[in-house]
Parts: C-alpha cells; sequence; structure tokens
C-alpha cells in the first residue's frame, strides 16, 4: 500500500508538467497581448511594444517555454504578469478562501447528497422519493450564478440577514466565516449534492436488490444494520467514485461562485489572469489544479480499500 | 488736543473690538455651504470608513505608467499636480502657487506652494517636480506629446520652475492637470529609484495615502494628518480638498448587478459603475443618489489603412446610413444611460462644439446607397470585431442591420477583450472595430486622433491641424482649430460616433459632498453615519 501511494505521488510531477505544457502552448498560440492588457485601452504601439520586450514575450516562444521550464522545476513559477510578483506568492495567497468555500461545499455535498440518495432509495417509488429525485434535478439544472444572485437578493437585500459578498477566514472567527461563506457553499456544493444524491440513490436501489441483502433481511438481521453495514457501504464504491469527481471539480469550478460572491479566490484569479492573457498565473494554477486533482484520485483510490477490503494495490 | 486724542483712541479702541466681534460670529451657513468654520460643528464631520465597491483593481497605482482606469481612480486621491481642473475644466493651481506667462506664450514660469509635505514627511521642492515631470514626459505618451514641444526644463530654486516652450501652447497648461496618466508629483527619490520601470512605492502629496493593498482583496487609504489643502473653496478637482472621512477601503466586486445589490444590502457606502439595467431601479431608491457622469463615446473605429473602408465614399456612406437614436436606444435600453449629439468632445470639457453635427445620425439611405455605388462598391464582405458580451457588441449587431439594409455585406465577429486589443492593432484584420473613447478632457487625450493608434487616421491635413491645435495659444485659438478638426471628422469619417453613455455611481444618503466629476474623488466626502 505504501508503494502503491508513493509510486501516485511520484506521478504528481509528470502530470503537473504535462499539463503545465499544454497550457503553455495554449496560451502562447492563441490571440491576446498582456502587454496591451496591462498599458490599458489608449497604450500606443510602441509603447505595448516595448514593454513586451521588457517583459520578455518577444522572445520566441519555445525560448520561454525553456526558460520556464528551467525555473519551474526548482520552484520558480516566475513573476504576474500583471502584478510583477511571484506566481507562487499570488496563488497562496488565494489558495485560503478557495480551500476552504471548496472543503465547507464538498462536506455540504457530501453530507446533504448521501443521505438523500439513501432515503430517496428506501423510500422507492413514493412521494418522498419524486420528490427528493425533483430536488436533486433542480440542483444540477439551476445555473450557479442565478442561484447566487438570488440568495444575495433574499438574504442580504431583502432580509439582511448575511453579508452579500467578500471572504472572511478562520483567523477572523468561525462565527463571521459562516456569515460570508453560507451563501456561496450552498451554491457552489448544491449541485454537487444533487449529483451525489442521484448517484447514491442508484447504487443503493442496484445493491438493496441483491441476494445477499435479501438473505440479511429473512435471517433477521435489524433493518438499519441492513441498510447501513450491508446496503450503504456496498454502494459506496461508484459513489465515491463520484464523490472523488465532484472535489476535483469544486477547486476549478469555484470560479463562478467566487466572480459571484467577491470572494479573493484562485478560481476568480484564473478567470480575471485568462482575460488579461497573464500566462504565469495562468501556468502556476493549472499546474496548482492538476496537482490537487492527483491527489484526489489518490484518497479516492485509498478509501476504496478502506470501504472494501477484499481491494488490494500490489 | 489730549481730548482730541483719547477721543481718537477711544474710537479706534472701538473700531477693533467691533472688528473682532465681527470676525468672532459665526459666518451664514447656506445650503451651499454645510461647512463652517466651527471647530465644534466641523469636527462632527469627520470620521469614518467609506466603503468603495469597484469592478477590477489596478495592476498598480503609478499613474505614470498606465492609462488603466482604476489606476487613475485611486491614484487621484493620493497624488496630485501642479494644476487641476475646476468644474468649468479650466485647468487652476493646485500644487503650484501661482505662475506667469511670458508675452510671447512661450515661457511659463510657475512657483510652487512651500510647505507642501509628501506622505513620507519630506517637503515637495522643485527638484521633485522636475524628475516627476521629466519622468511623466518619458513614460506618458500625452506626455511625448506635450514634450515634443519642450525646449528646456529649469530648476529656478526650491520653490520655482521654468517652462520654455518651442512654440507657444495653451494645451501645456491643461497638460499639467490631465487625470489620464497625469504628470502626478512624486518624491525625487522615488522616481530616481525607478527610473521609467513601474514603481510600487506610493507616495503623493494628497488628502489620503496608501495603508495597505491585498491583492484581489482591498486597497486601503487613510486620511494623510499633514496634508496641505489650498485655501479656496473646492471648484471641481480644484481649490480645498478635505479628508473627512478616516479611511477609504475599495473591495473588487466583479458582476455589476451583485455591485448594485451590494450597495442596497448596505454592504457598501459607494459603488463605482453599476449597469445601464440598474439605473432605473436604484434611480427610484429613495435611499440611494445616482451620479451620471464620465460619459464614453462609443465610436465605431474605422480601418483606413487597407482594405475597402479606407475609401473615404464608403466611410460617407456608413455614416450617412446610420439612425444613431435606434442604435443607442436598441443597444441600452433606457434613454437615461445615454445621450446623443453630434459633438466629438464631451459636454463635461471646454470643447463642446455640435460644428458639422448636420452630417451625424442623418439616417440618409438614399445618400449612402448613392455613395456606395460612387464608390463602387460590388458587396466585399466588411469585417468587423466588437468584444462579445459587451454593450459595444449590441451596438454592433443594430449599426450592422442598418448598414446591411442600405446593402454592405458584414460579417461581424464577438471576440474576448485580450484578442480584440491584439487584431485592432493589425490592419489585415478587420474593416471595422467597435469601442468607446472614456471620458478625457481635451481632444488631444484621443486616442484615435493619433496616427499610429489602430484605425490608423494619418490625413495630412489632420496632422497639420492637430500640430496647430498643440501649439494654439489660448484656448480660444484651440477652439477654432479644435471646430477644424471635428468638420474633418465629419468629411473623412475616421470614426463613427454613435453616442455617448454615462458611467453611473451611485452612494447611499450617508454619503454627502460627492460632486459627481468625471473621475470619483472622495476628498471633501463626509459620512453622515460614522
Amino acid at each position: 500500500m505504501r508503494q502503491f501511494i508513493a509510486r501516485r505521488l511520484l506521478t504528481l510531477v509528470p502530470v503537473m508538467l504535462i499539463a503545465a505544457t499544454i497550457v503553455f502552448l495554449l496560451v502562447h498560440f492563441i490571440p491576446g497581448d498582456p502587454a496591451a492588457m496591462i498599458l490599458g485601452e489608449d497604450a500606443r504601439p510602441e509603447e505595448i511594444e516595448q514593454l513586451r520586450r521588457e517583459l520578455g514575450l518577444d522572445r520566441p516562444a519555445y525560448a520561454q517555454y525553456f526558460t520556464w521550464l528551467g525555473n519551474a522545476v526548482v520552484g520558480n513559477f516566475g513573476n504576474s504578469l500583471y502584478f510583477d510578483r511571484p506566481v507562487l506568492g499570488v496563488l497562496v495567497a488565494r489558495l485560503e478562501p478557495t480551500m476552504t468555500l471548496s472543503l465547507f461545499a464538498g462536506l455540504f455535498a457530501v453530507c446533504l447528497g448521501i443521505p438523500l440518495g439513501v432515503v430517496a432509495a428506501l423510500r422507492h417509488g413514493t412521494g418522498v422519493d419524486q420528490s427528493a429525485m425533483t430536488f436533486s434535478l433542480f440542483g444540477v439544472s439551476i445555473p450557479n450564478f442565478w442561484l447566487g444572485m438570488n440568495f444575495i437578493l433574499l438574504f442580504s437585500v431583502t432580509l439582511r440577514w448575511l453579508p452579500s459578498t467578500g471572504f472572511k477566514g478562520i483567523a477572523d472567527g468561525p462565527w463571521e466565516m459562516a456569515r460570508y461563506l453560507i451563501m456561496p457553499i450552498i451554491v457552489l456544493g448544491l449541485s454537487q449534492a444533487a449529483l451525489i444524491a442521484r448517484m447514491t440513490r442508484a447504487n443503493m436501489l442496484e445493491v438493496l436488490r441483491q441476494d445477499y441483502v435479501r438473505t440479511a433481511r429473512s435471517k433477521g438481521v435489524n433493518e438499519r444494520v441492513v441498510i447501513f453495514k450491508h446496503a450503504l457501504r456496498n454502494a459506496m464504491i461508484p459513489t465515491v467514485t463520484v464523490i472523488g469527481l465532484v472535489v476535483g471539480n469544486l477547486l476549478s469550478g469555484s470560479a463562478v461562485t467566487e466572480t459571484i460572491f467577491a470572494i479573493p479566490g484562485v478560481g476568480r484569479l484564473m478567470v480575471v489572469s485568462i482575460a488579461r492573457r497573464d500566462f504565469p498565473i495562468i501556468q502556476g494554477g493549472i499546474m496548482l489544479i492538476a496537482g490537487f486533482r492527483v491527489l484526489v484520485n489518490l484518497l479516492v483510490d485509498v478509501s476504496y480499500v478502506i470501504i472494501d477490503p477484499r481491494i488490494r494495490y500490489s | 488736543m489730549r481730548c482730541r486724542g483719547l477721543v481718537w483712541l477711544l474710537s479706534l479702541l472701538m473700531l477693533m473690538a467691533a472688528g473682532g466681534l465681527v470676525s468672532c460670529a459665526p459666518p451664514d451657513e447656506t445650503p451651499d455651504d454645510p461647512v463652517g468654520d466651527d471647530p465644534d460643528e466641523t469636527e462632527e464631520l469627520f470620521g469614518g470608513t467609506l466603503r468603495v465597491a469597484w469592478r477590477d483593481e489596478p495592476s498598480t497605482i503609478d499613474l505614470h505608467s498606465t492609462t488603466h482606469v482604476s489606476t487613475r481612480f485611486v491614484a487621484k486621491n493620493i497624488y496630485e499636480m501642479l494644476f487641476a481642473m475646476n468644474e468649468e475644466f479650466q485647468p487652476q493651481p493646485m500644487l503650484a502657487e501661482d505662475y506667469s506667462i511670458s508675452d510671447d506664450a512661450r515661457t511659463y514660469t510657475i512657483s510652487l506652494r512651500q510647505g507642501v509635505l509628501f506622505h513620507n514627511g519630506k517637503e515637495m521642492t522643485s527638484e521633485d517636480v522636475l524628475a516627476s515631470i521629466k519622468r511623466w514626459g518619458e513614460m506618458s505618451s500625452v506626455g511625448r506629446t506635450v514634450f515634443e514641444n519642450i525646449e528646456s526644463i529649469e530648476d529656478l530654486g526650491p520653490y520655482e520652475i521654468r517652462v520654455q516652450l518651442v512654440e507657444p501652447s495653451f494645451f501645456f497648461l491643461s497638460s499639467m492637470a490631465v487625470a489620464r496618466q497625469g504628470p502626478v508629483i512624486y518624491p525625487k527619490e522615488v522616481v530616481d529609484a525607478a527610473g521609467t520601470d513601474t514603481t510600487d512605492q506610493v507616495i503623493g502629496t494628497g488628502p489620503f495615502m496608501l495603508d495597505e493593498w491585498i491583492h484581489d482583496r482591498e486597497i486601503r487609504l487613510v486620511r494623510f494628518e499633514d496634508y496641505s489643502p489650498r485655501e479656496e473653496e473646492p471648484d471641481g478637482y480644484s481649490g480645498r480638498r478635505t479628508a473627512y472621512v478616516d479611511e477609504i477601503v475599495y473591495t473588487q466586486v466583479p458582476d455589476a448587478a451583485v455591485r448594485a445589490m451590494s450597495l442596497e444590502a448596505g454592504d457598501y457606502d459607494f459603488v463605482i459603475d453599476i449597469s445601464g439595467d440598474d439605473y432605473a431601479r436604484l434611480s427610484d431608491n429613495p435611499d440611494l443618489t445616482v451620479h451620471k457622469s464620465s460619459p464614453t463615446l462609443t465610436c465605431m473605429y474605422i480601418n483606413k489603412a487597407e482594405g475597402i473602408m479606407a475609401d473615404r465614399l464608403l466611410r460617407q456612406a456608413a455614416l450617412a446610413a446610420l439612425n444613431q437614436d435606434e442604435i443607442m436606444m436598441g443597444a441600452y435600453g433606457d434613454p437615461e444611460v445615454y445621450r446623443l449629439n453630434p459633438s466629438i468632445m464631451y459636454k463635461e470639457t471646454a470643447y463642446y462644439t455640435e460644428v458639422a453635427g448636420e452630417a451625424w445620425n442623418q439616417h440618409d439611405q438614399e445618400l449612402a446607397k448613392q455613395l456606395m455605388e460612387e464608390a463602387g462598391y460590388a458587396g466585399e464582405t466588411l469585417r468587423w470585431m466588437a468584444q462579445a458580451g459587451s454593450e459595444y457588441y449590441d451596438v454592433a449587431v443594430i449599426t450592422r442591420d442598418q448598414m446591411q439594409a442600405v446593402g454592405f455585406n458584414i460579417d461581424l465577429e464577438g471576440l474576448d477583450g485580450a484578442t480584440l486589443r491584439e487584431y485592432r492593432g493589425d490592419p489585415t484584420m478587420y474593416e471595422a472595430f467597435f469601442g468607446g473613447q472614456t471620458y478625457r478632457p481635451h481632444p488631444i487625450n484621443m486616442s484615435w486622433l493619433h496616427s499610429d493608434w489602430p484605425g490608423w487616421w494619418a490625413l495630412p491635413e489632420k496632422t497639420e491641424l492637430k500640430i496647430q491645435l498643440l501649439q494654439s495659444p489660448t484656448y480660444e485659438d484651440e477652439m477654432r482649430v479644435w471646430e477644424q478638426i471635428q468638420e474633418l471628422v465629419y468629411w473623412d469619417v475616421p470614426i463613427v460616433k454613435l453616442g455617448e453613455t454615462y458611467s453611473l455611481s451611485v452612494h447611499t444618503l450617508d454619503v454627502e459632498g460627492y460632486l459627481g466629476m468625471p473621475d470619483p474623488a472622495f476628498w471633501n466626502v463626509r459620512l453622515l453615519d460614522r
């Protein structure tokens, strides 16, 4: 198992570099000049050219790539073209909001989605099942931005219960953090909860039809034990796979939520950096997201072993 | 004799006593002058944190280095220039104490105010002014234009400089007050350390100073306690500036609709730039005040360097065909958020004119077709560009429909902002692109007026008039030349003006004293609820 984990961790480096290389090629060959974006709308051609020279953007793409690669392998990801500050520092400063939002949105999605899916499966065909699935249908259908803006309209503008935008971290106190994050957490987590609920329900229905479940019931095993020990545990493997995908999506998919709620996170930074063609930030951010995905996938694979002791990695 | 002297002395004493009583009495407080001299009352007006929401933070606060509008908004409260625009958009002394112009209008002798401190405690002197203006002349496109006409700048002592022009130019004084990438004054040490690289040392002489900048979160300014205000009454950007609030905090809220809602939710006191879609709702809110300011010229910029629209007749046909009323109404939907007039310069400047305006908003389809026939137009495709998802794309769609109605064949492409900005620099890529010219106080600041800016208006007559504009010795001379340029615009059609849209700012009723000038400035702004 340790070897398995170590081997998977080693794949982090090539995965991140491959992702960054692909992104480098994409951003350098799509149109858009960061120098023009930095200088503003009235910039004259000679000013843009001068800044391009200062930023090294006039060098051939392959020269820029190898310079970047050589620095990246020693942990130097260059400076943001827009802010002229180290990429690592820029990204790290924005990690807390994104990780906090993603973590709690993921917890929300799991804590809502799994019970909802279980209840729907157990009450299959009833009004409870239909209500749960209708709710999950809305959850996957409603756009984040629409939901977010309506939450702001209701809870901030009309009721004045919650602040409309911004971020407070744990250092500002858990209550303040909760006030600022509760709406974005629900907005970001709701569609993921819906997805988890649907998968859980489908997997539970399949497992509940299995012979061993019927056998357990016929032997008089307590229904709670049947559901949680026998059925749910066996239904969790595919559900955990989906949870892994969901958690992976949260980091990269938080951009819309962060934009609506003005949360200074990695997602929003990526969106504006793409608009500004801030190449170093885009590459650094993609590497971060790719690395996160690898770690999440590893955690999912490890969890399989915990859920199903028959699984072993050689 | 002694009695007469005593009477005289007593009379003098009575006069002095009467004068003392008058000077101690509180002045009349009219509704236009809410700030009295009573120190207790004045004291009550100070305090609080002004919470400002805006769309996008700047890359730098170094105003010499960029035309980015966000830089200008925050720099306005931190830095000052030798001159500042009053409400009539005439330059008035700001860091300058006074100035004189020689009889031949080529020599400006400017005396500086004494005792003006930078935020680092150092007193401003002529060496700081010289260093800053020279840096501005190297880094700013307006500065480079001005410096083409400067023969020399002399340091006459710690509080005086002399500028020798090659030719007389009324624009020189205006340029010393221009906000866009303007000649703000830095300490010489900051200039020496940065050279022409962007500096992150933010040290000015303004009523507010930079306290903290947490990127992507907020920019926090605090009152500069040792600020040296002018004595004159506030008049536009000129006159006395008082930092009533303790702090100004700028926070990014990228989405325009959310910015508006955040204000309604009470999370901010002031919002810069709301969408026109929210104008009616927010105007009807009795707890809010909406300001319409800082108009932007919405334009079709035509490629005159290459392609079929290099033919003047076709450009004239485009101008003749259009119905600007329909275009602006269709794109913006609410006539309160835009306005229509043929002047290429804004009403909020000293250069508004409707000369040659009969050529604008003609919607004369017959004339357009006639001109197209004269030009020999054979249905070639005109490639247009506009930023996808922006108001300019909506404008371009309606404009396209109107021009297709007279027979033009148009392919409109929506591009993201960075792509558009790159493509517009390549004359082989398009026949026209759509965009806006944000507010600027002097015609020479219009970017499309320069031959090397996208569109490439290199007409010799224009070049000659531009030189005359820069070398006009008086405002009246400038205006005469500008009117000739506007006539040329309506004859040669380098751009088509479609209309003007307002920049909409909103604040709560707790905010008092905000002037609504084109760029938001927060000196003299008070918070009623502190």
